[in-house]
């Protein structure tokens, strides 16, 4: 699907129901965020707030992609395709990268501010959470950074809060792309790092972004790719990277290499406000252009926010090449939008505990996003937790199925369950739940029979049975 | 009664306890409660600082939040002795109330 913009994309929503639009008052201040949080939790559509207290230009658009129908309208699918569909189709897309292209000017450019002009709460950046560090202007937004030399451009998701009229705080992860190529390659030579924070670019060019993606990927040509089209790009005004131009509003800046602010705490993904605070990045930004009228599209982060969608799909889709990679016989991976990317499921084709351990190793080795992991029989589909519980609940032995992994310095920090002193040493643990028989266990004699309907009768008398009043 | 005095409200997160000292000048991240289009906007000061509302004359409210934002029953009084830049030295990543108690000792 080539979605010109994120406009074309509330049109599309519009026309399937899933856009639910505002016109009444709503404040900024914490108003916004109860309501993009309810429609979070209640699976409602999507919201386009178009009276914003003190902030007569611009409109928000709320939660994009944090229902699946919104992901598969993204992706030109029929809304009510199931996960397991919108799985393999942003997978078979994946694979077939198209190279972005630049042009000379775009929308995003309609209004440019530099230096001075510059003033950050000229924006409607909402509260979106009573005691919150601050107003967050990046929810729904990706950054733009490179390496030095200017090798590789890296888009990803990180959160932004508005510090001062020419100064954000942000919390992308030390151990994130972003935070990696800063520490390694600007900070210890004391220069600033150009960046670009993307809000309101089309669909698929946040999806990319939000993809798991290896160091060095390109996300600009993985966007194009998935929406079968190149990503126009343009040049920013005061760095020579590259942001796509119809996103609504573009932030330049640059991360200072020896400056600090507090960021945070702020209630993430995770569905809770863990403390993770004071410990991030400060940027002094250094021009905003933006759409006349620009729209602030905003993730109302917490429990089955987008990231419930696309972080736990690009996730999936990243374990299971990783696995494949090191000769895990895995057939499917599904991240749980309620395991809020902390849980996963791993399905493949021979269990034991033997596969279970190499499991836990290989996705804990650089950094530790998930802190569960279920790995099941090919006969439990991933997808139906009701059959991951029941997988797990009878088949892991709970003294020889339970595999821990301890490490120090890739933890996810806003990992709930972890004390402050962990969250300082990012030390922390995934457990693998061996969820499958052992392939040393005989099938005519050990192995269990699983007494249910598909699996403990006859091919010939299931064909004849059925229910009365006609449930076969 | 209000428990706000009438002056400005402002509200600061701190890491524990300890880190409200009062009687003495000690450093503090704070923000700007006032309504309108630049609520939040931040700021790095030393003030002085106490639980007792009336201890500061002329003082203005203030705010306590913890690490996971939770606020404190009763404000404080806080009355600010001097600015801090905006632009904390400091390594990013590490903690930044330590960038704010170097900045305060270097008598910026």
């Amino acid at each position: 699907m080539e979605w010109k913009d994120t406009r074309q994309f509330m049109d599309a929503l519009a026309r399937a129901g899933d856009l639910t639009v505002v016109e009444r008052e709503v404040h900024w201040d914490l108003e916004l965020g109860a309501m993009g949080r309810l429609g979070c939790e209640k699976q409602a559509p999507a919201l386009w707030l178009k009276r914003i207290t003190d902030y007569p230009d611009a409109t928000v658009f709320m939660n994009p992609l944090a229902t699946w129908r919104r992901v598969a309208i993204a992706l030109g699918l029929p809304p009510e395709s199931s996960i397991k569909r919108i799985y393999d189709e942003y997978e078979a897309r994946e694979g077939r990268l198209i190279p972005p292209v630049v042009v000379a000017d775009g929308p995003c450019k309609e209004v440019v501010k530099r230096g001075a002009q510059v003033d950050l709460f000229d924006l409607p950046a909402p509260m979106l959470h009573e005691g919150d560090g601050g107003r967050y202007i990046g929810t729904w937004d990706f950054a733009v950074s490179r390496d030095s030399p200017a090798t590789w451009v890296n888009w990803g998701i990180y959160r932004f809060m508005v510090y001062g009229p020419r100064h954000m705080t942000g919390f992308p992860r030390p151990t994130s792309h972003l935070g990696k190529v800063f520490l390694d390659q600007y900070a210890p030579a004391g220069r600033p790092m150009p960046l670009a924070v993307v809000i309101g670019a089309d669909p698929l060019c946040h999806l990319a972004a939000s993809a798991t993606y290896r160091l060095g990927g390109d996300e600009a040509s993985l966007a194009s790719a998935l929406r079968g089209a190149a990503v126009e790009l343009v040049r920013c005004e005061t760095s020579d990277l590259l942001v796509p131009a119809t996103a609504e509003i573009v932030i330049e800046a640059e991360v200072l290499p020896d400056r600090v602010g507090l960021e945070g705490p702020y209630g993430e993904y995770p569905g809770y406000r863990t403390g993770e605070m004071g410990n991030g990045i400060l940027c002094r930004v250094t021009a905003v252009t933006h759409r006349r009228n620009p729209i602030l599209t905003v993730d109302a982060t917490g429990y089955m926010d987008d990231s419930a969608t696309i972080t736990s799909m690009s996730g999936a889709l990243s374990i299971k090449r990783r696995l494949e990679r090191h000769g895990v016989p895995v057939l499917d991976v599904y991240v749980p939008p309620e395991g809020a990317v902390h849980a996963a499921v791993v399905a493949v084709s021979r269990g034991g505990k033997d596969v279970a351990r190499q499991v836990v190793e290989i996705l804990t080795s650089r950094r530790a996003l998930l802190s569960k992991i279920f790995v099941v029989d090919s006969d439990v589909d991933p997808f139906d937790l009701g059959k991951v519980l029941h997988a797990f609940a009878t088949k892991c032995h709970p003294g020889k199925g339970i595999h821990v992994v301890h490490y120090e310095g890739r933890a996810n920090t806003l990992t709930p369950c972890y004390s402050q002193e962990e969250r300082l040493k990012q030390a922390g643990a995934t457990v693998a739940f061996d969820c499958t028989w052992p392939p040393e266990w005989s099938r005519e004699w050990e192995v269990p029979v699983k007494a249910t309907f598909d699996t403990i009768f006859p091919e010939d008398l299931r064909r004849k049975v059925s229910l009365p009043g006609g449930d076969a | 009664m209000s428990e706000t005095g009438p002056g400005q409200i402002w509200e600061t997160f701190v890491r524990s306890p300890e880190q409200l000292k009062e009687d003495i000048e000690i450093p503090l991240i704070i923000r700007d409660l006032t309504p309108g289009r630049t609520k939040y906007r931040m700021r790095h000061v030393v003030a002085r600082i106490s639980s007792a509302r009336q201890a500061i004359a002329g003082g203005d409210t203030l705010w306590v939040r913890t690490t996971v934002g939770v606020r404190l029953e009763h404000p404080w009084a806080i009355k600010v002795v001097r600015e801090l830049p905006l632009e904390l030295p400091g390594s990013p990543y590490r903690d930044v109330y330590e960038a704010l108690k170097n900045a305060a000792k270097m008598g910026f």
